[in-house]
């Protein structure tokens, strides 16, 4: 069981968890928090609206 | 009631008509030695209580809220997680929890002590949400995937 993230959304999914996965979902979350720091991002649920 | 702690969490708790004060210094040499106002059951008491600016305050609670409980497992159809954390101490902010679900760790980014994530699945069954860490306080929540 792993997870994918996409910016504000979490998919439970089959399958062992991967470094490299684990490392994709963190640099994803860090450019999210950037994103929303400077503002780029209004709310964490623009993508999905 | 006299708390023992060490690194800002309880170790052991006492009535303080209990113990003799002389005693714990000798038996406890590398810990604080707290008295508090904060009272609950010593067996209870590092579960409950952690130590904040020097004072043993109660941990905070975490309330997580969801927006339905049962979600088709196609990895589409979503829940709301909403967490806010409650009792923290004044001017206190928590700026990330991890959430835990089934067995994965999730880290959630808080603004004024709440969050909120969108969780869909694949895996059917009945998956728990929890919050994973001793710092809080906190009951599950599960969500029914179909």
């Amino acid at each position: 069981m792993r997870v994918i993230r996409n910016g504000n959304k979490i998919t439970l999914v089959e399958g062992e968890s991967s470094p490299d996965q684990d490392n994709l979902n963190i640099v994803i979350e860090a450019i999210n928090r950037i994103e929303r720091f400077l503002g780029l991002k209004e709310t964490k649920f623009e993508e999905d609206k | 009631m006299i708390v023992i702690a060490k690194n800002n969490k309880v170790v052991e708790a006492f009535y303080k008509d209990q113990v003799n004060m002389k005693v714990l210094i000798a038996r406890y040499p590398a810990y604080s030695i707290l008295e508090s106002n904060t009272i609950f059951p010593p067996e209870l008491m590092s579960q409950l209580a952690r130590i904040y600016d020097g004072q043993v305050v109660k941990k905070p609670s975490v309330l997580v809220f969801l927006d339905k409980k049962r979600v088709v497992a196609d990895g589409i159809d979503e829940v709301e997680i909403r967490v806010e954390i409650v009792d923290c101490q004044p001017g206190e902010t928590i700026n990330e929890i991890e959430l835990k679900i089934d067995e994965v760790v999730v880290p959630l980014e808080l603004e004024d002590n709440k969050g909120s994530i969108l969780f869909s699945t694949k895996i059917k069954g009945l998956h728990i949400i929890s919050i994973d860490s001793s710092d809080v306080l906190f009951m599950e929540e599960c969500v029914l995937a179909i």
